[in-house]
């Protein structure tokens, strides 16, 4: 016989299988237990909420404000300012040429008053705060959003990475 | 009441129009869920899985009148997701043919059979042969053309009469 007639033979006799007479029942006893209505309804507030989270993250990471500028250590003197350091340096270059640049190289900037490179005197460690917190908290809503779907590893991968580089971000003079 | 109008109303939460959707269609559901799970208690349980879901996840349901093509996906993922939890995947045996002419059960040989064969060209069949399913409504629920369909049905019945012979059912 034809596998194919083979097998509309053994789909009649599928067919022919009853379902079980609690079915009805049973499909009401799955239905009753779903607490959740439906996803768009549940979370309305979920989508919004973490738009307007992700958008105080990113004034608290971006605005300006008393941010990461280095501090320059200008000269001691009364009409100091970081126009004349920056002049007086210059100007010595002009008049001194290759051989004054050199001296400047090997440390004179601090001798001039001048550093250059600075390091972080005061870190944002509000902002940082602020950052961190906020990111916790829409990592959080995240979660519950991917998580709620199985989807783990994007659940938790993508909220660790902003909370990672946003505090990169924010310390950026202070680390690199 | 116009099934279009029931899958508004189970859209808006209403468990009840969703309850009727099923029912009015109770054996095809049935039906296609126990050619996958092969007896009637997974199959049942399979159907729940499928409600629960189709509960929760009616609204991303764009096109009402695609209902129960959608309906009929999440079956058979439903299916299939029961199905690697039970660990059921079995290869091919060696001697597969010897073993089956000795069976009493021809056709639940033939469905065995059928689920020995990669998990494509399985479904293609399934739909096809045991839940009077269209090369449209495949593509459809597979997510592929209708060419690739038929070409997954070709290639799983020329595995399967590789598999079981032309003698098969004769001989038992």
């Amino acid at each position: 016989m034809d596998i194919e007639k083979r097998l509309s033979d053994d789909a009649k006799r599928i067919a022919d299988i009853q379902p079980p007479a609690n079915l009805r029942s049973r499909l009401c006893a799955s239905l009753e237990g779903v607490k959740v209505l439906t996803g768009h309804v549940a979370h309305r507030w979920l989508k919004p909420a973490m738009a307007v989270l992700t958008a105080a993250m990113l004034t608290v990471a971006l605005l300006p404000g008393r941010g990461p500028t280095p501090v320059l250590d200008l000269p001691s003197g009364a009409d100091a300012s970081p126009e004349t350091a920056l002049t007086e340096d210059y100007r010595g270059v002009d008049d001194a040429g290759v051989a004054k640049n050199t001296a400047a190289s090997q440390g004179n900037e601090e001798a001039n008053g001048v550093v250059l490179a600075a390091p972080l005197e005061n870190p944002p460690w509000e902002r940082v705060g602020a950052f961190s917190g906020l990111a916790a908290l829409t990592g959080a809503l995240w979660f519950y959003e991917f998580g709620r779907r199985r989807q783990l590893a994007l659940a938790l991968i993508v909220p660790t990475l902003v909370l990672i580089l946003g505090n990169l971000w924010l310390l950026r003079n202070l680390i690199f | 009441m116009d099934s279009l109008k029931r899958v508004a109303r189970a859209k808006a939460g209403d468990k009840q129009a969703l309850l009727d959707l099923v029912l009015a269609r109770e054996r095809e559901f049935y039906g296609l869920s126990y050619v996958y799970m092969r007896n009637e208690q997974d199959a049942a349980d399979a159907l729940q899985d499928m409600i629960v879901i189709l509960y929760t996840r009616i609204h991303t349901l764009k096109k009402d009148e695609s209902f129960y093509s959608w309906a009929n996906q999440i079956l058979v993922r439903c299916c299939l997701t029961k199905l690697r939890r039970n660990k059921r995947w079995q290869l091919i045996p060696e001697g597969y043919e010897e073993a089956t002419e000795h069976s009493g059960e021809a056709g639940l040989d033939l469905l065995n059979a059928v689920h020995k064969l990669p998990g494509a060209q399985r479904d293609v069949i399934l739909l096809f042969y045991y839940s009077d399913k269209t090369f449209e409504e495949i593509s459809e629920i597979q997510s592929c053309p209708v060419g690739t369909v038929k070409s997954r049905l070709h290639q799983g019945l020329k595995k399967l009469k590789g598999w079981l012979g032309d003698g098969y059912r004769e001989k038992t």
